[in-house]
């Protein structure tokens, strides 16, 4: 073989390496599992957070149409920064919000809704994080969209605008 | 001569490598990725996930499950990333064969070089 | 005021640098090679310049000057003076200046070797080349000397992890590995382009190989041997991302060494030496760029900046490219001369070498892989300890069994004879061995196992036959050192790993339990007050059958941000360690979570690899003696 085109073949492959790396570097690193996209809402009995006695199936909540679900809790700093945009879409949109304690005290939870307000229209207390790992989650705050008990859109990390016109364009 | 060894390997391969005297739940938790940690299993990690899977872990392994039932729970919620040990499907077939194919060209490439020199 | 120093003595040896470059192009045009002067002179100025640079780095660091962004980043007036000084390398900018340092240091001291005057030009025409690609990454994009206006009361790096001694110098070890194959890369390139690539190139090279490799071996160990006594789980390896970045260039440069041995003996192997020499550096690089750049995760990674990792990733790239096209043009045209047989040295030794070019493929794809898949398919897999054992095992068993046989070989005449007969002394002196070993010492048992002490008693029988029979002593100490440290390098660590034994559980101050064949009691706990933090130790006695361990293990809380460490406790002996730690529990407040680990052999582990490393370096002085 040519010198020349060893040289050239080289070349090509030094340069494929570097288109590589380069959307290796530029990609995100944080994990973003989207494993449950596609899958059912998983089935789980959760307690009502308003009333002990109230036992929530969550294979009711996938029978309705569009809800969202978004894990939270009163410790955690980032749901406090997205708060606004929940609030936003349960009052503008008009969405079907619920929502997941997550290892939560209730008398905090019920705190930190009463000073930041209510975007849910129920709320299933998660005390060991267990229906939160059926969903694959792993952290706080994370959202999900289920259509017709399908889930079809998962955030890690507080929401902002671009989560929340995804989520309306799903809506359509 | 050559061939004999390659025999050899290739039945050395076939077999099942184990590794000795583990106790079933920690060989799992080694093998689980704490994915809000950096780079620890859960065994090593006392963080409230690495807690909470652990605890799920040991329950489903006290009804009986068995260790790929738990990695096919984990992994359809979690992905493939959260098992250390890369199992053999098409992803990861790659893996393990590209060393061996990495090795025919570079070994093939320096055949052909030096056979070029021969002339 | 010492930072504006620091700058201008990078910017000079910049400059400096720059000119170098320049001149040689110019000599190198008009093909004058005589007369070295002024060439050395540059290239002591740039070293003395990057030197002065370095140190005064350091100064600002054991002063705690904080308007040096670095310093402020990561030290703090507390920490004690080892680990101001220690902290000058242990970051991103200041381990960056030691590395060009360390690449002017070996320019430095191979321009005062005795060497042919075209091949000592060249070599410090490459070098300089490196010199200045790395400086002007350093000044332009991770410059040690920026300064923070107004300049801060206190510094952020008080990380208590990171003070510990042998973290302070595993890098240095390190990096004169690393940086150090620099050199022979440069020598090969110059060798190329000056078409004297030949036994006497080897006969040269041999030193500025084995050199680095020896430092590199020690700075691995080291980093084990850390990660051991201070991550509190027992383990010394973990094929992590960052591990394997320093074991790939090791790999190679092993290959490296004995495909050089061949070109001298016999001259032959001269693009497989001169490849290597090229690759060994390049994976240098390589894990250089992973551990820097972010793309990697893991509890290592260092300067989590893209924007560098642009930067060194072209820098990398651009140095591979005009290496392996110089490499490719000029790659030694030289006839194979005697005949081919299947039993001679050399033979064993191009095996071997490919074995390890192998096992060098497999740790590639292993660390690389997951990143590529996720980058292009967005699908993340892990790569664990099972992936590389399955694969390497079976492979490295044929590989020791070369390994035994090979150096008993002659270079030139085959000689069936002897080995048919060294064969019928080892196997059966081995089998033997293994298999008292096995029965006395193993109830489980696999073919795993039995392989792999197989080989490596193997191996260490034949160092041994080698030894007693050998009529060149001192010529081959060396390799029978560093040889004999491997074998027993693999037989600790089967063992090890089929022996070991781990125990889990929860205890309260006067519990004492029994698990397995060990007796742990938690005799009490005391308490210690510390300038920066308090400890909690618990007080343990292990009785395995008659023999009794006393273990101390404690908790550290510290206040500065607060962080809680658990610090091993470890009595070792040649058999093996006892090895105790402590973690506070979540769920029984009266209770501490106990860890209990048995490890045999791990002694024996360290110091097979300091016998490697040292016969390295009882080799690179007996070339250096020679000379």
């Amino acid at each position: 073989m040519n010198n020349k085109y060893k040289i050239i073949i080289l070349g090509v492959t030094i340069i494929i390496i570097f288109i590589l790396f380069l959307k290796v570097l530029n990609s995100d690193k944080t994990y973003q599992p989207n494993q449950m996209i596609g899958k059912k809402l998983p089935q789980f009995i959760l307690e009502d957070l308003f009333n002990k006695n109230t036992k929530l199936d969550t294979s009711v909540w996938a029978n309705k149409d569009f809800i969202v679900l978004n894990i939270w809790a009163s410790w955690c700093v980032p749901c406090q920064i997205e708060h606004p945009f929940l609030m936003s879409l349960k009052d503008k949109n008009k969405i079907n919000i619920i929502g997941l304690n997550y290892k939560d005290e209730s008398k905090n939870a019920k705190n930190f809704l009463k000073k930041y307000g209510n975007p849910y229209s129920i709320i299933g207390i998660d005390k060991k994080g267990e229906f939160a790992i059926l969903l694959g989650a792993y952290g706080v705050p994370e959202t999900y969209v289920v259509e017709k008990g399908k889930i079809i859109f998962k955030h890690i990390g507080p929401i902002n605008e671009d989560v929340v016109n995804k989520i309306l364009q799903l809506k359509k | 001569m050559k061939k004999f060894f390659f025999v050899i390997i290739l039945f050395i391969l076939s077999l099942n490598i184990v590794h000795a005297n583990e106790d079933l739940k920690n060989k799992i938790y080694k093998n689980i990725r704490c994915i809000v940690c950096q780079g620890q299993s859960i065994h090593e990690s006392n963080s409230d996930f690495a807690i909470d899977l652990k605890k799920l872990i040991s329950k489903k392994l006290d009804n009986g499950e068995n260790e790929k039932q738990i990695y096919e729970f984990l992994i359809s919620r979690y992905g493939e990333w959260i098992v250390y040990n890369p199992r053999f499907n098409f992803n990861s077939l790659s893996l393990w064969l590209l060393p061996f194919i990495i090795f025919m060209i570079g070994g093939f490439l320096i055949f052909r070089l030096n056979n070029n020199k021969k002339r | 005021m010492a930072g504006a120093i620091g700058n201008l003595a990078l910017f000079f040896s910049a400059l400096f640098n720059v000119l170098l470059i320049v001149y040689l192009v110019k000599r190198i045009k008009n093909n004058d090679f005589k007369n070295l002067k002024i060439i050395n002179f540059f290239n002591d100025s740039i070293f003395f310049l990057l030197l002065i640079s370095f140190i005064i780095l350091v100064y600002c660091f054991v002063i705690s000057d904080f308007s040096n962004v670095a310093v402020y980043k990561n030290s703090h007036t507390t920490k004690p003076l080892i680990y101001k000084i220690s902290g000058a390398w242990g970051n991103h900018e200041g381990s960056m200046v030691l590395f060009i340092l360390i690449l002017s240091l070996f320019s430095f001291i191979f321009a005062r070797t005795t060497i042919d005057d075209k091949l000592k030009f060249y070599t410090v025409f490459f070098q300089s080349i490196l010199i200045f690609i790395f400086l002007i990454f350093l000044i332009f994009t991770s410059n040690p000397f920026d300064q923070i206006d107004p300049k801060p009361l206190q510094g952020l790096g008080l990380n208590p992890i990171l003070q510990d001694p042998l973290l302070a110098i595993h890098p240095p070890f390190l990096y004169f590995g690393y940086v150090g194959f620099s050199l022979v890369f440069s020598f090969a390139l110059a060798g190329l382009a000056t078409n004297s690539f030949d036994k006497s190139w080897s006969k040269i090279a041999n030193f500025w190989i084995i050199l680095p490799w020896s430092l590199l071996t020690i700075g691995i160990g080291l980093g084990s041997f850390w990660a051991y006594y201070e991550l509190g789980w027992g383990g010394y390896w973990f094929w992590d991302p960052v591990e394997n970045a320093s074991l790939m260039p090791w790999l190679a440069a092993t290959a490296l060494i004995h495909s050089n041995i061949v070109t001298y003996k016999k001259d032959k192997l001269h693009s497989w030496t001169a490849l290597l020499s090229i690759f060994t550096f390049i994976m240098s690089l390589l894990g250089t760029f992973l551990v820097r750049s972010g793309v990697l995760n893991s509890v290592h990674a260092f300067a989590n900046d893209p924007y560098r990792g642009v930067y060194i990733l072209s820098a990398i790239l651009l140095i591979s490219f005009y290496s392996l096209t110089i490499f490719i043009i000029k790659s030694p045209r030289k006839n194979f001369s005697g005949e081919y047989s299947f039993l001679q040295k050399d033979n064993f030794i191009l095996i071997n070498n490919c074995f390890l070019i192998f096992f060098l493929s497999v740790v590639l794809v292993g660390t690389v892989y997951p990143i590529i898949l996720d980058a292009i398919s967005g699908k993340s897999i892990s790569v664990g300890p099972v992936y590389y054992h399955t694969i390497l095992a079976p492979f490295l068993f044929v590989f020791l069994f070369f390994m035994s046989h090979g150096p008993l070989l002659s270079w030139n005449k085959e000689d069936k004879f002897s080995q048919i007969k060294n064969f019928k002394i080892f196997f059966p002196t081995s089998v033997v061995i293994c298999l008292i070993i096995i029965f006395w010492l193993f109830d489980y048992k696999d073919i795993t196992l039995i392989l792999g002490l197989l080989f490596s008693i193997y191996l260490i029988v034949s160092v041994i036959f080698d030894w007693i029979f050998q009529k060149k002593l001192s010529v081959n100490l060396g390799r029978l050192i560093s040889h004999l440290g491997f074998g027993v390098l693999i037989f600790s660590i089967f063992v090890n790993a089929y022996l070991s034994k781990e125990i889990n559980t929860a205890m309260k101050v006067g519990d004492e339990i029994k698990i397995q064949e060990f007796l742990i009691k938690f005799k009490s706990i005391n308490k210690v007050k510390k300038e920066n933090y308090d400890e909690v130790f618990g007080n343990f006695l292990v009785t395995l059958n008659d023999k009794q361990v006393e273990l101390s293990p404690s908790i550290r809380k510290y206040d500065q941000p607060v962080q809680f460490t658990s610090e091993t406790s470890i009595r070792s002996n040649l058999i093996t360690d006892y090895y105790f730690a402590i973690n506070l529990s979540e769920f029984e407040k009266d209770k501490i979570m106990v860890r209990f680990y048995y490890k045999p052999l791990m002694f024996w582990i360290w110091l097979s690899i300091l016998l490697i490393a040292f016969g390295g370096i009882y080799q690179t002085f007996r070339i250096r003696n020679e000379q």
